[in-house]
């Protein structure tokens, strides 16, 4: 009895370890670094951008495919990069639901995260 | 790695469950009279529990500096967009007593407290389906616009909101284990933290504005970081809430707590922003 309670301690002990390995690989692939989206010409964007006329598939023959959300309500949002002094900025247009660009914003400077001390 | 298999509560389950199968044999030797026990619920394995929603209180009072001026309360939110919304009713339910929790109209309410329901370890149970709704703490100082949020009243948000243990992002199988990494200091404090706030609408864009700083937030901070898939987002309990999400910069501490988040909702007026 001793030895099939040390080998069910043992095996309990490895199930754990597996399941530990499965939680942390599935908390990693919940949280993937987002990709870096396409580095675009801000004056050509600006122009290219025409809310109520400019559509998704427009903006995708121009600029190429970029970071990108679509939500249940049909609404996109897609995230271009910017060359700035400072860094990269970001330029963000919102489709409406038929594919039409509805706002876009540029953010020359965004918020970073300062380093861990 | 191997060290999380010597932590004690890992150990204490497979003990049990060792102490469980090891003793099944004898069990078997020595015939018991059969025992009948009546169990006059079930509950939901994430139903809320009354003990840490009070912890949330309490830490909501410990460290009401953040937020002086702020009033706490709880939040129901649509996860799931079958969810009905109306009509939400709540009650603490404990293994004797059974206390009901007014709910208001936009689905907040404040939670009394209950020693009995404290002893019996109580849960916090509604009318619905506990995981077809996101719960949340919130924390207001009134007088600030629509649209406008205070970051102390944020980090004072996450610090309530994990004590009260009202975060599900987790497969339920491994809830538990989750329970067992995460700790609330380190959620609020950390970049990596990821506590999700909900503006009351889509979002657009989120400026931070302190005096003469101002920067926005940028896109990884909204849309819960904007890499969810179809197949992640049933463990998120922003689901629905998906395009209102964002994280705000509680962990850094070179904003102020007076530090304002003005949201720029996708409604708003349509065209170009500068």
């Amino acid at each position: 009895m001793k030895r099939f309670c040390a080998r069910l301690y043992v095996l309990m002990c490895v199930l754990m370890y597996v399941l530990m390995c499965a939680a942390i690989l599935a908390g990693c692939a919940t949280t993937p670094a987002a990709p870096p989206g396409t580095v675009v010409p801000i004056d050509a964007i600006d122009q290219a951008v025409q809310p109520g006329v400019t559509t998704r598939a427009m903006l995708l023959a121009r600029f190429g495919a970029t970071t990108a959300i679509r939500f249940d309500s049909g609404v996109e949002v897609w995230r271009y990069l910017i060359t700035t002094p400072a860094g990269y900025g970001e330029y963000v247009v919102v489709f409406d639901a038929r594919g039409v660009v509805a706002r876009a914003r540029r953010a020359p400077t965004v918020y970073r995260s300062p380093p861990q001390k | 790695m191997f060290i999380y298999l010597h932590h004690p509560n890992a150990l204490i389950a497979c003990a049990l469950v060792l102490a469980a199968c090891c003793n099944a044999p004898a069990l078997a030797q020595e015939p018991q009279p059969i025992q009948s026990v009546t169990v006059s619920s079930t509950r939901d394995p994430v139903d809320k529990s009354y003990r840490k929603m009070i912890k949330g209180m309490e830490r909501f009072e410990r460290e009401h500096a953040l937020a002086p001026a702020a009033t706490l309360r709880f939040r129901l939110l649509r996860r799931i967009s079958t969810a009905k919304m109306t009509g939400i009713t709540l009650r603490i339910a404990g293994d004797t007593v059974t206390v009901p929790v007014p709910v208001a109209d936009d689905n907040s309410f404040v939670l009394p407290r209950n020693e009995q329901a404290l002893r019996e370890d109580a849960a916090v149970l509604a009318n619905r389906k506990t995981d077809s709704m996101t719960w949340r703490v919130s924390v207001r100082t009134p007088g600030l616009l629509d649209g406008v949020r205070r970051l102390g009243d944020l980090r004072l948000e996450c610090k309530a909101g994990m004590d009260a243990g009202l975060i599900s992002n987790s497969a339920p199988v491994f809830g538990w284990l989750s329970n067992l990494l995460t700790d609330t200091d380190q959620v609020c404090s950390s970049p990596e933290g990821n506590y999700l706030f909900f503006a009351e609408r889509p979002i657009y864009g989120v400026t931070v504005r302190f005096g003469t700083r101002v920067e926005a937030l940028p896109f990884t901070m909204l849309y819960a970081a904007g890499d969810q898939t179809a197949e992640t987002l049933p463990y998120c309990d922003c689901q629905v809430l998906l395009e209102r999400s964002y994280y705000a910069p509680i962990w850094d501490r070179s904003w102020p707590d007076d530090t304002l988040v003005e949201f720029d909702f996708i409604d708003d007026q349509a065209g170009k922003t500068p």
